[in-house]
């Protein structure tokens, strides 16, 4: 099996290293794939499950852009419905009836959804979720989960990271997943005060196991948020349409007030989307938030096109099936050379770990001897499937991931 | 009015809090790194061989920091049972602060005639740890390299000092799995630990045999260390161009950044 070398990747990184904070800031960064010479950092061709970077290596990528592309890059459904209104507006003065269409799909597609509001990032509608939430209310503070990502504005930060104050951090409490005690203390401690409660609907933190919510958990949540007049935001920016097409609150069998929707909306075509309940519109109707491309129609057509072919295709029963699928063989695999692969989270999208190691050093050199290989895959955060993986692709990867574990055992 | 006065209060007491938190910087980080001086610093060595002599700086209601020289050593203790040799007061942290900053006197509770020490031996030590803690461009190489190594284990025992007494960093430690984090030059030879030890963030300069290592963060060069001491290092650039290395719990590895980049805060 050939090892990938990234001398061109390496030449890169130092030009970009000179004019640009981090070399490849954000979730890109060299930070968190460990270590680093084994990763390439910057693509020159995407297509289907597939991405080559530009040393000319070929990955069949299992981060999916970290979660965007859920039909494969390139779709030409997609792509086509993009450039079709690329052609006849982009950017304009006025908004899109695209808009209207993207908007009256969703709310046909989202059992809890009696609007949506678009915008570009996931941070853009977590922040606008929050506001809502203390405008309803009026109360100012936010409980959210320890570990938890909603996007990198200040209030969603820890308190000591560079850039953010107390302040910012001031009416965010931190609880555990899966905790209702701890959400309990938390709307006693602050009775009267707390406007929303945010959390993914499943817990996908990185570096760290992701669990489902426990028997009873989001019904116990409900209640007690009812019970506070706090309202519900899930933030579905990773997990939806992966899970449910209807929102990862119907897997699990739960009912938001309001949704936040980005990464898999529109195959990584550039928007996101807040959805809500009709009691909530007025209030959001109130929020003042917007930006300088949110009205821009050829993401909108690519989002509706997208969500199309998802339902089409039912595209999370066949992501479930081949997850399923792809874990058994990579555990079993693991097991053959004496490892225990431990795979967490929902099989679409888990997160996989080594647990004979509990430092993550095993996990990272089984990652970065994959990826040096042709199976792009990171160690500190859950992985994707798309509907472009087939069987093929699987099969491929677990003979690349056998390697990879032959090796670690040799190095053991 | 009122609420410009409890404005003022409340920025008083702030400052008031931070001063004691640098006061303690001084007294149970900076001055203890005297100990590691005189172990890798010939020159620093010398002043003190044959003698035999303890100082107890006394922060009034705050911390006690004994120094015991020995013979070319020095052991640092905190809070110590005994007193020592000589005795030196501090009434306030501004107090401790104005010695330790501006040259101003502390009081001599004990020990007047050993003042010629203080005088002497104590200030050209000092003098010497500053040498190495404030670089100037014109160290020799192995000046540099003791320089950086200093200069870590100061802020890494500033760390420590800051998880017992700064709000952020005792937060920042709430958020942050157990474990240690190792880091190295392997050029220089230099190695020292710090981590969520039993609750605490701790700097110990060799785990136990039974404390794992659960992050590794390993500068390539010398002045790979010197940038990010000089806060002149772009870490996520350094860590792409291979100049630093990191392995294992990655989130401990930047919280303890993040610990360490208080200090700052504190001290310039
Ligand atoms: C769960 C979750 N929420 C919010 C965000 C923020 O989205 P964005 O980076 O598009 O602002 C992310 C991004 O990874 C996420 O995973």
């Amino acid at each position: 099996m050939r090892i990938y070398d990234y001398p061109e990747n390496r030449k890169w990184f130092e030009r970009a290293s000179k004019v640009i904070p981090c070399g490849v800031y954000g979730h890109f960064s060299p930070a968190p794939c460990v270590p680093p010479d084994a990763y390439p950092f910057f693509g020159i061709k995407a297509e289907g499950c597939r991405f080559w970077d530009v040393d000319g290596n070929e990955f069949i990528d299992y981060m999916c852009a970290y979660g965007p592309m859920i039909l494969g890059y390139h779709n030409p459904v997609v792509d086509e419905a993009f450039l079709r209104q690329l052609r006849e507006c982009d950017v304009n003065s006025i908004a899109s009836t695209k808009m209207v269409e993207l908007a009256e799909f969703l709310v046909d597609l989202v059992p809890i959804a009696d609007w949506a509001f678009f915008a570009k990032n996931g941070a853009d509608v977590t922040n606008y979720a929050v506001m809502i939430a203390r405008a309803a209310t009026g109360r100012k503070k936010i409980i959210a989960i320890k570990g938890g990502y909603h996007g990198t504005s200040p209030w969603m930060q820890g308190i000591g990271h560079p850039g953010v104050t107390e302040e910012d951090v001031a009416n965010v409490i931190r609880i555990p997943w899966n905790n209702l005690n701890a959400l309990e203390q938390a709307l006693e401690e602050n009775y009267g005060e707390i406007a929303g409660f945010i959390s993914s609907p499943y817990h996908h933190p990185v570096f760290t196991d992701n669990e489902y919510p426990a028997e009873g958990y989001w019904e116990g949540v409900q209640k007690l948020l009812k019970k506070h007049g706090v309202i519900l935001i899930v933030d579905d920016v990773r997990a939806g349409f992966r899970l449910h097409l209807g929102g990862s609150n119907e897997f699990f069998g739960f009912k938001p007030d309001l949704i936040c929707f980005c990464k898999a909306i529109a195959n990584g075509y550039p928007i996101s989307a807040l959805v809500g309940r009709e009691e909530l519109k007025v209030d959001a109707s109130k929020v003042f938030h917007t930006g300088s491309y949110w009205f821009s129609a050829p993401y909108m057509a690519a989002a509706l096109a997208n969500l199309q072919e998802l339902k089409r295709l039912n595209a999370p029963e066949y992501l479930y099936k081949l997850g399923l699928k792809f874990n058994e063989g990579l555990v079993k695999i693991a097991k053959e050379y004496g490892f225990n692969l431990k795979v967490t989270g929902h099989p679409s999208m888990a997160y996989y770990r080594i647990t004979d190691d509990p430092t993550l050093m095993l996990t990272q050199k089984w990652c970065a001897e994959c990826t040096k290989r042709g199976a792009y895959f990171t160690s500190h955060h859950n992985w994707f499937l798309s509907m472009a993986h087939t069987e093929k692709d699987i099969e491929k990867t677990w003979e690349i991931a056998e390697d990879a574990f032959k090796i670690l055992k040799s190095s053991v | 009015m009122g609420s410009k006065l409890a404005t003022k209060c409340s920025q008083n007491a702030k400052e008031k809090k931070n001063n004691i938190i640098k006061a303690e910087l001084y007294l149970r980080a900076i001055l203890p790194t005297l100990s590691d001086l005189v172990k890798v610093d010939t020159k620093a060595k010398s002043i003190i061989e044959n003698r035999k002599i303890s100082i107890l700086l006394n922060l009034r209601n705050v911390t006690k920091t004994l120094l015991k020289v020995d013979n070319g050593k020095i052991i640092s203790i905190t809070n110590p049972n005994e007193c020592g040799n000589i005795h030196l007061y501090f009434i306030s942290p501004e107090h401790a602060l104005g010695v330790f900053e501006q040259g101003k006197l502390p009081i001599l509770l004990r020990g007047f005639t050993k003042i010629s020490f203080l005088r002497n031996e104590f200030d050209a030590l000092s003098k010497r740890l500053e040498y190495f803690l404030k670089p100037t461009e014109n160290l020799s190489l192995d000046e540099r390299k003791i320089s950086v190594a200093l200069q870590f284990k100061s802020a890494l025992r500033m760390g420590e000092v800051l998880g017992e007494t700064d709000e952020v960093c005792q937060t920042i430690l709430k958020n942050t799995t157990p474990g240690i984090l190792k880091i190295s030059i392997d050029e220089i030879g230099f190695e020292a630990y710090f981590g969520n030890i039993n609750g605490k963030w701790k700097y110990i300069e060799c785990p136990d045999k039974g404390q794992a290592v659960s992050s590794t963060l390993s500068f390539k060069n010398l002045e790979t260390a010197e940038a990010m001491l000089t806060n002149k290092l772009d870490t996520f650039s350094a860590l792409g161009l291979g100049n630093i290395q990191i392995w294992g719990l990655v989130p401990i590895i930047d919280n303890v950044g993040l610990v360490l980049s208080r200090i700052n805060y504190f001290i310039s």
